[in-house]
């Protein structure tokens, strides 16, 4: 039985000459929807534009007084910025580094290693305090300038060596523990000298940054009360 | 019954080969014509093609960019706090304080809700969520300072005890959540691989099983592991995040200066 398009091809729709026909419907309408598809999708929209508008319709001397007048107004943006970073001293503590660096303005002119917080964490006997031995990150200044500094311990550190805490404070304190500097940035916290330089580059600290005494007389030299520090 | 068809052609296998040549060569004409005049379509008006016109667009695109990005950062940098800026044309995530950079990590990947706000915004930090947990050391009354040491040094504290995967939460439900993508010394080309699938399939799956739970404004950042961990590290409790993301069309900056990891001095 003849079925389709026998009155057209007569008995000559069968075998490969269906197969041909079928291949040319089907490549037409394979091309038609991928022509669809892709030119629906390049005019869907609004064509994206790689420059900003104002910059489309500015022939080639606008573009050059353009440029010129971005490249002055970046270069002044750029001034007003830098003049924001502290042109007298500034402290940085790298603590993933165990590093510091003292700036006068935009220039390192000295750095050293140091150590920072050890991250431990202490519980009293009684379960009744924790304290965890980490230094601060952030914004800080220098609130106090010493000379041959006196540390006054807190309770963790007689915690922490198994010793009763004294009731009367002068039982606190202890000379040369910190060095001959100590420069103070609140809550506690200072940057001072250390009798563990070998320790100096690891997280060994309860919170404050311990520095080479070579180190630490340069920043203690150049260091004032207001002093910026960055810690991170 | 006529032997010949309508056409007026001899059918038989030769006929039929010949007309599929002839609909293809229409269809390869068509096809030709509508990629010109598509082409024409998408042409910008005003853009001629000289190189130096075309090299002048691209300075002044960037230089505008530039100018807005500085623009952006400086109430930030007025202030002596540090700050975090997410650069997402450029792709680079640096902490910055006064205009100084501090730690710049270069951003491998991103993701964005739909309603995480576009241009440059400032967000305010105010709470850290890790996914995974961070395990302190902890210290017996008693030990004293040699037993510290002790312990520090078998199990030092630094940035590889941070976590990788961690979500920033800021002020008004906006978030930005830091993931990471292991990195080359994490094993063999295929071990790589297989873990970057199965994060990122894990990351598919908590963003589709919360989507619709919350109306969160996010930003999702992939970092590698190292710089994800040290830039958790760096980050004080509270901080400002300023997120650059210029209009779509302006052209990302040059990525070859992105630094990774190391402060800018």
């Amino acid at each position: 039985m003849r079925v389709g398009f026998e009155p057209y091809f007569g008995g000559y729709w069968t075998g490969r000459s269906r197969l041909l026909w079928l291949a040319v419907v089907g490549l037409f309408l394979l091309t038609a929807v991928s022509a669809f598809w892709w030119y629906s999708s390049k005019l869907t929209g609004k064509p994206p534009s790689r420059y900003p508008a104002e910059l489309v319709g500015m022939d080639m001397s606008q573009l050059q007084r353009h440029v010129r007048r971005l490249e002055a107004r970046v270069q002044k943006l750029r001034e007003r910025q830098d003049r924001l970073f502290p042109r007298t001293a500034s402290i940085l503590v790298d603590t993933a580094e165990n590093r510091i660096y003292l700036y006068q303005g935009s220039r390192l002119v000295e750095q050293g290693r140091c150590s920072t917080g050890t991250g431990l964490e202490l519980t009293d006997t009684q379960g009744n305090r924790t304290w965890t031995f980490d230094t601060p990150r952030g914004y800080f200044r220098v609130v106090s300038k010493v000379t041959d500094p006196v540390w006054y311990r807190p309770d963790w550190a007689f915690i922490e060596e198994g010793e009763p805490i004294p009731k009367n404070p002068e039982s606190r304190a202890v000379a040369d523990v910190l060095g001959d500097y100590a420069l103070g940035f609140g809550d506690g916290y200072f940057i001072h000298g250390t009798l563990y330089t070998r320790l100096l580059g690891s997280s060994v600290t309860h919170g404050c940054i311990r520095v080479d005494d070579d180190v630490l007389k340069r920043i203690y030299d150049a260091a004032r009360p207001g002093t910026p520090i960055w810690i991170y | 019954m006529s032997s010949r068809c309508r056409f007026g052609l001899a059918p038989g296998p030769e006929t039929c080969a010949a007309l599929v040549a002839f609909v293809l060569a229409v269809q390869l004409v068509s096809v030709c014509t509508l990629t010109m005049s598509c082409g024409r379509a998408v042409d910008r008006p005003g853009e001629d093609s000289s190189s130096d016109t075309e090299r002048l667009r691209i300075r002044a695109a960037g230089l505008m960019r530039l100018e807005r990005e500085i623009t952006a950062e400086y109430p930030l940098a007025r202030n002596p706090q540090p700050y975090v800026v997410v650069n997402l044309p450029a792709g680079t995530l640096e902490l910055k304080a006064s205009g100084k950079r501090l730690r710049g990590f270069r951003i491998l990947d991103m993701y964005r809700t739909e309603d995480a706000p576009l241009g440059e915004a400032a967000w305010n930090l105010v709470d850290r969520k890790p996914l995974q947990r961070t395990q302190r050391t902890k210290i017996q009354p008693g030990s004293g300072q040699d037993g510290v040491v002790e312990v520090v040094s078998q199990d030092p504290w630094g940035p590889h005890r941070m976590p990788w995967d961690y979500d920033l939460r800021c002020e008004e439900g906006r978030a930005l959540e830091i993931r990471a993508l292991p990195s080359e010394q994490s094993g063999s080309r295929f071990v790589r691989g297989v873990k970057i699938l199965y994060r990122r399939t894990v990351e598919r799956i908590r963003r589709w099983s919360h989507a619709g739970q919350s109306n969160r404004r996010t930003l999702q950042i992939w970092l590698s592991e190292r710089d994800s961990q040290l830039l958790f590290w760096s980050l004080p409790k509270h901080i400002k995040i300023l997120i650059i993301n210029h209009a779509p069309g302006v052209r990302a900056p040059d990525r070859s200066n992105a630094g990774s990891g190391a402060a800018g001095r």
